[in-house]
C-alpha cells in the first residue's frame, strides 16, 4: 500500500485524494458557518438611540452658571446645559462661577432635544464674567415614582453608543463616580424623558445609589423643575430594582 | 519529530492553515464591522469601538468553537486529521484576538476615568451575588487568563519540560475556559436587549460543541475491544483481523493508557495509543515504511522496540506481545520507554 491510497494524512507526505475532497468541502463549509453566525450576530444589534457628539470645531455659549446638584449653563434661549470634561469627569471646580454670567467653550453632545457641553481642556473654557444673572427659582413638581434606567449623561447623550444595558454598567458607574451627572433615563410615559438624580437635599447623587446603575430601577421622590431641566431629588432607600 | 527545538517549525501545509485561519479571521471581522455599519447609520450609528469589540469577541468565541470541534472531527472521520495537525496554531490566534477584545474594553469601558482601568476592572462590581448584575467581565477575565497560559506553553519546548500528560491536563483547560466564556455572555450580553439571538447562537454553540464530543466518545467506546484477561495477560482477538499495516486497540483493566496492537510486515507488535510528542493516538495511526506514524503530526516509531528512527531521539513503551492458538495476547505491563520486544510471528505460536 503506498501512502497516497489508503487515506492518512501525514503532513509531511502528498495529501491523499480523500482527504483533499474532504478539506475542500469541510472547510468552506466551516467558514460558512462561522460567518453566518457572525452575520447573524451583527444584524441582531439593535439601535443605539438618536444621539450625536459633534467632536469638531469646539462652540462658545453663554448664559448663566449654575451648579446644583450639577453644573449646568442656563442659556439666553431659555436652555439648559449640562457642562461635564473630557473624559469620564465631572466638570471642573464651579462653585466661584455659581450665578454669573458665563462664556463657555466646548463640543456639544446631544440626545432628544437634551443638551451637553464637554468643556475645552484649560482655564480658558469657562470665562465667568462680573455680572450676576437671573436665576429661575426651580419649581416643585411633588412626589413622583419613576422607571427606567440611571445612565451616565454623557455616554446616553452621545458619547459612547449604546450607552445604556448591562453591557455598559461598568463603564457607567466608572463616569457617575468621575463626576459625571446620573441621569434617569425614564420608561414611564406622559412625564419628563430625562431626569437629573440627587439627594434628598438637592445635591449630587448619594454613593449608595450606584449600585443601581445600569439597571431597570423605580425611583421615588420629589420632582423639580428649572430651565427645562427635571431633577429628582431621592434616597437609595427610595430605589428598587425593577425588572 | 524534532532533534533540538527550533522557534516554530514552518513548513507549507502549515503556512496554508496559517493563511486560511487568519483569512477567515478577517473576513469575519470584516463581515461583522460592516454588517454593523450598513445596519445603524447616520445619528443612530454604533460607535466603532463598541463593534470592534463585540466582532473581536464574538469572533473569538467561534474559532474557539472550531477549535473544540475539530478534536472529535478527528476521531470521527481521519480525513478530518489535517486540521488537527496545526490546531496550535489556531489556538495562538483565537488568544490573540480574545486577547484584542479585553484590551479594547479595558481601554474603552474602563479607561478615560478617575480609576485605573484594570482596577476598576477587577473590583468596580462585586455583586457576585447577583446573576441580573453579575461582573461578567470578570468571567471573560479569567478565561483569558486559561487561554494566555494555554498560548504561552502552546510550544513543544513546555510540551517536553512539562512532560505529555502534564501538559494534555493543562490544555484540559480549553473546556473550563469555554464554561467560563458560557457564562462571560450568557450574564453579559444575552442580558442586553438582543437577548433571544445571543442566547440562541450560544446554545447552538454548546450543543454543537457536546454533541462532537458525545458521538466521538460513542465510537471510540465502540472501538475499544474489551480484553479479558488470561493468566495475566490480555486477549486481543484473532490475529488475522488486524489490517495490514493498522492497528487494533486494547484497553488495560483497571485502567492504564490504552495499547496498540499493530500488524505490520515482521508480525503483530504492540506499543501505547500515547505519542511521546502531544499525546496523539497511534492506534488511529499507520505504518508507514516500516515504523508506526502518529496520526496528529506524524512521528515515527519502529513497532520492535518504540524507538523513532534516528536521528531522532524520541521513545515510546512497549508490551510484550504472544499469539496463542491464532489469538494475540498482550502483556498490560507497559515495558520502559523504547525496550526490543519481538515481534510475534502468526506461525510460531500455533
Ligand atoms: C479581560 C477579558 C474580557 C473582558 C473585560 C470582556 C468584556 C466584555 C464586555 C464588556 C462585553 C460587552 C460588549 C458590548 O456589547 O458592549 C463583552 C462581550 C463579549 N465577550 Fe468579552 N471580555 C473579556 C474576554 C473575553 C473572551 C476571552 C472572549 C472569548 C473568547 C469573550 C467573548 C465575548 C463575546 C462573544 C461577547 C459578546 C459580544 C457582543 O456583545 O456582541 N470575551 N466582553
Ligand atoms: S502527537 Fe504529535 S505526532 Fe503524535
Amino acid at each position: 500500500m503506498t501512502p497516497a491510497d489508503d487515506g492518512l494524512y501525514v503532513n509531511y507526505l502528498p495529501v491523499p485524494a480523500g482527504v483533499r475532497r474532504f478539506l475542500r468541502r469541510a472547510t468552506p463549509s466551516m467558514l460558512g458557518v462561522m460567518l453566518l453566525f457572525g452575520a447573524a450576530w451583527a444584524f441582531s444589534q439593535r439601535s443605539p438611540g438618536e444621539a450625536v457628539w459633534d467632536d469638531g470645531k469646539p462652540r462658545t455659549i453663554s448664559g448663566v452658571l449654575l451648579t446644583r446638584p450639577y453644573p449646568v449653563l442656563l442659556t439666553d434661549d431659555g436652555v439648559s446645559v449640562l457642562l461635564v470634561e473630557v473624559g469620564k469627569h465631572g466638570p471642573r471646580d464651579l462653585a466661584h462661577a455659581e450665578g454669573r454670567r458665563c462664556e463657555i467653550v466646548g463640543w456639544p453632545l446631544e440626545r432628544e432635544g437634551r443638551t451637553m457641553i464637554e468643556l475645552e481642556p484649560g482655564a480658558d473654557a469657562v470665562r465667568p464674567g462680573s455680572a450676576h444673572g437671573p436665576v429661575p427659582a426651580a419649581r416643585s413638581l411633588g412626589r413622583v415614582a419613576l422607571r427606567g434606567e440611571i445612565v451616565d449623561s454623557k455616554c446616553y447623550l452621545g458619547a459612547m453608543k449604546p450607552g445604556e444595558g448591562k453591557t455598559h454598567k461598568a463603564c457607567a458607574t466608572l463616569c457617575v463616580r468621575g463626576g459625571i451627572p446620573p441621569m434617569l433615563a425614564v420608561d414611564t410615559p406622559g412625564g419628563p424623558r430625562f431626569v437629573l438624580v440627587a439627594d434628598a437635599d438637592g445635591g449630587p447623587m448619594p454613593a449608595e445609589c450606584t449600585a443601581f446603575i445600569a439597571e431597570p430601577v423605580e425611583v421615588r421622590g420629589e420632582l423639580f423643575e428649572r430651565g427645562g431641566l427635571y431633577t429628582i431629588r431621592t434616597r437609595a432607600a427610595d430605589m428598587s430594582p425593577a425588572w | 519529530m524534532s532533534v533540538g527545538y527550533r522557534a516554530v517549525q514552518w513548513s507549507r501545509p502549515k503556512r496554508l492553515y496559517d493563511a486560511c485561519a487568519a483569512g477567515a479571521m478577517l473576513a469575519y471581522l470584516a463581515l461583522f464591522v460592516g454588517a454593523g455599519k450598513l445596519l445603524w447609520t447616520g445619528q443612530r450609528s454604533i460607535s466603532d469601538e463598541v463593534l470592534l469589540i463585540r466582532a473581536t469577541g464574538s469572533g473569538a468565541l467561534a474559532m474557539l468553537h472550531v477549535l473544540l470541534v475539530i478534536g472529535p472531527l478527528a476521531r470521527l472521520t481521519p480525513r478530518a486529521l489535517p486540521l488537527l495537525f496545526n490546531r496550535r496554531h489556531l489556538g495562538v490566534m483565537t488568544f490573540a484576538l480574545a486577547a484584542l477584545h479585553g484590551t479594547l474594553v479595558v481601554g474603552y469601558y474602563h479607561g478615560f476615568g478617575a480609576v485605573n482601568p484594570i482596577r476598576s476592572l477587577l473590583v468596580n462590581n462585586t455583586r457576585f451575588d447577583s446573576l441580573r448584575a453579575f461582573p461578567f467581565e470578570l468571567l471573560g477575565f479569567a478565561a483569558l487568563l486559561v487561554m494566555f497560559v494555554m498560548a504561552a506553553t502552546s510550544h513543544d519546548f513546555w510540551l517536553k519540560n512539562l512532560g505529555a500528560a502534564a501538559w494534555k491536563r493543562l490544555h484540559m483547560l480549553v473546556y473550563p475556559a469555554y464554561a467560563l466564556l458560557v457564562g462571560h455572555v450568557a450574564l453579559g450580553a444575552v442580558q442586553s436587549p438582543r437577548a433571544w439571538p445571543a442566547a440562541a447562537a450560544l446554545a447552538a454553540g454548546a450543543a454543537c460543541v457536546t454533541g462532537f464530543h458525545l458521538a466521538a466518545g460513542w465510537r471510540s467506546r465502540g472501538q475499544d475491544r474489551a480484553a479479558p484477561v488470561a493468566d495475566g495477560w490480555l486477549d486481543a482477538g484473532p490475529a488475522a483481523e488486524i489490517p495490514l499495516d493498522r492497528a487494533r486497540l486494547v484497553c488495560a483493566p483497571g485502567g492504564g493508557e490504552r495499547i496498540a496492537v499493530f500488524r505490520h510486515a515482521g508480525g503483530i507488535s504492540a506499543v501505547t495509543n500515547v505519542c511521546a510528542h502531544q499525546g496523539g493516538p497511534l492506534g488511529e495511526g499507520r505504518v508507514i515504511d516500516g515504523c508506526i506514524t502518529c496520526p496528529w503530526h506524524g512521528w515515527q516509531y519502529r513497532p520492535e522496540d518504540g524507538c523513532a528512527p534516528p536521528p531522532f531521539k524520541e521513545k515510546i513503551p512497549t508490551h510484550q506481545v504472544r499469539i496463542v492458538a491464532g489469538r494475540v495476547r498482550i502483556d498490560p505491563r507497559p515495558l520502559p520507554p523504547g525496550t526490543a520486544t519481538p515481534p510475534a510471528r502468526e506461525t510460531s505460536g500455533a
